[in-house]
């Protein structure tokens, strides 16, 4: 199997985050952030965007604390 | 219902006080404002119902998302007998305007770097408003399918099911999605902290 370039990675790490990755897919992403930092720091991204994401949902407390005032 | 103490009026007002947010959710999911509307009353009139079951185990707003989450499910059903019509879906697939991200060997042309303290962002007011004017910008189909998996929690194979698309359709909208928010998150919200720090 060739190895990933970065629009690959980027596109197995999306992937990784709706579906488990076979085997083969893991060890390709795995290789290529091994010696890749952009892709490391995309990685890191996307998970950042889940994060944010679930904060938005649970955000609307936030803003009637700040609206509000007690 | 026996109401047992004077919690659940203040329970009643955090519920209505939560309707401009489903609102902005359902307008993102259904993209007809008159529907989301509908669909937001039932939700709010479900969640007055069965409030003596909130036990505030939860966040409101997770519980009440957990309703809404079923009352869009079901407007997309009753809306969405056909698949996407093809040629709305077509220019959300095509993939050429990634290549501008990345060179002819798959590599970036603008090499993303580590965001500095990600986990303080995501906490900040401010930050989550940059979030949704970036999820504005979205193509509509991927903006519907990425919220779907992410504010719904909904797993792929029923995404496919209700929007009628096939796995790997999915899949480019929602890589699609990620690398657009990642870059405009990017520009719009780490690029000028970064600026100002220096």
């Amino acid at each position: 199997m060739n190895p990933a370039n970065c629009r690959s990675a980027a596109s197995l790490l999306s992937q990784a985050l709706d579906r488990r990755l076979t085997s083969a897919e893991r060890a390709r992403l795995e290789d290529h952030l091994t010696i890749c930092a952009a892709c490391r720091s995309c990685k890191g991204h996307f998970t950042t965007l889940r994060l944010a994401m679930q904060s938005l949902s649970g955000d609307a407390r936030v803003r009637r604390t700040r609206s509000t005032p007690h | 219902m026996i109401v047992k103490s004077s919690a659940p009026d203040a329970l009643v007002r955090e519920i209505n006080a939560s309707r401009a947010d489903l609102l902005r959710i359902a307008r993102f999911q259904l993209r007809d404002a008159d529907l989301a509307e509908d669909v937001v009353q039932e939700t709010l009139l479900a969640a007055m119902k069965s409030r003596a079951r909130f036990a505030g185990r939860a966040k409101l707003m997770t519980w009440l998302i957990g309703i809404l989450k079923f009352k869009v499910l079901d407007a997309l059903r009753r809306s969405r007998r056909d698949p996407i019509p093809l040629s709305d879906l077509v220019p959300e697939l095509e993939t050429a305007d990634l290549d501008g991200l990345f060179d002819e060997g798959g590599t970036w042309r603008d090499k993303p770097v580590p965001w500095p303290d990600p986990h303080a962002s995501v906490q900040q007011h401010d930050f989550l408003r940059v979030l949704e004017m970036c999820l504005t910008r979205l193509p509509p189909n991927s903006a519907r399918v990425f919220m779907l998996r992410e504010i719904f929690g909904l797993e792929s194979r029923e995404i496919c099911r209700v929007m009628s698309l096939t796995r790997s359709n999915l899949g480019v909208l929602l890589f699609r999605a990620r690398l657009s928010l990642r870059q405009c998150l990017d520009s719009k919200w780490f690029a000028p902290a970064q600026e100002s720090s220096t």
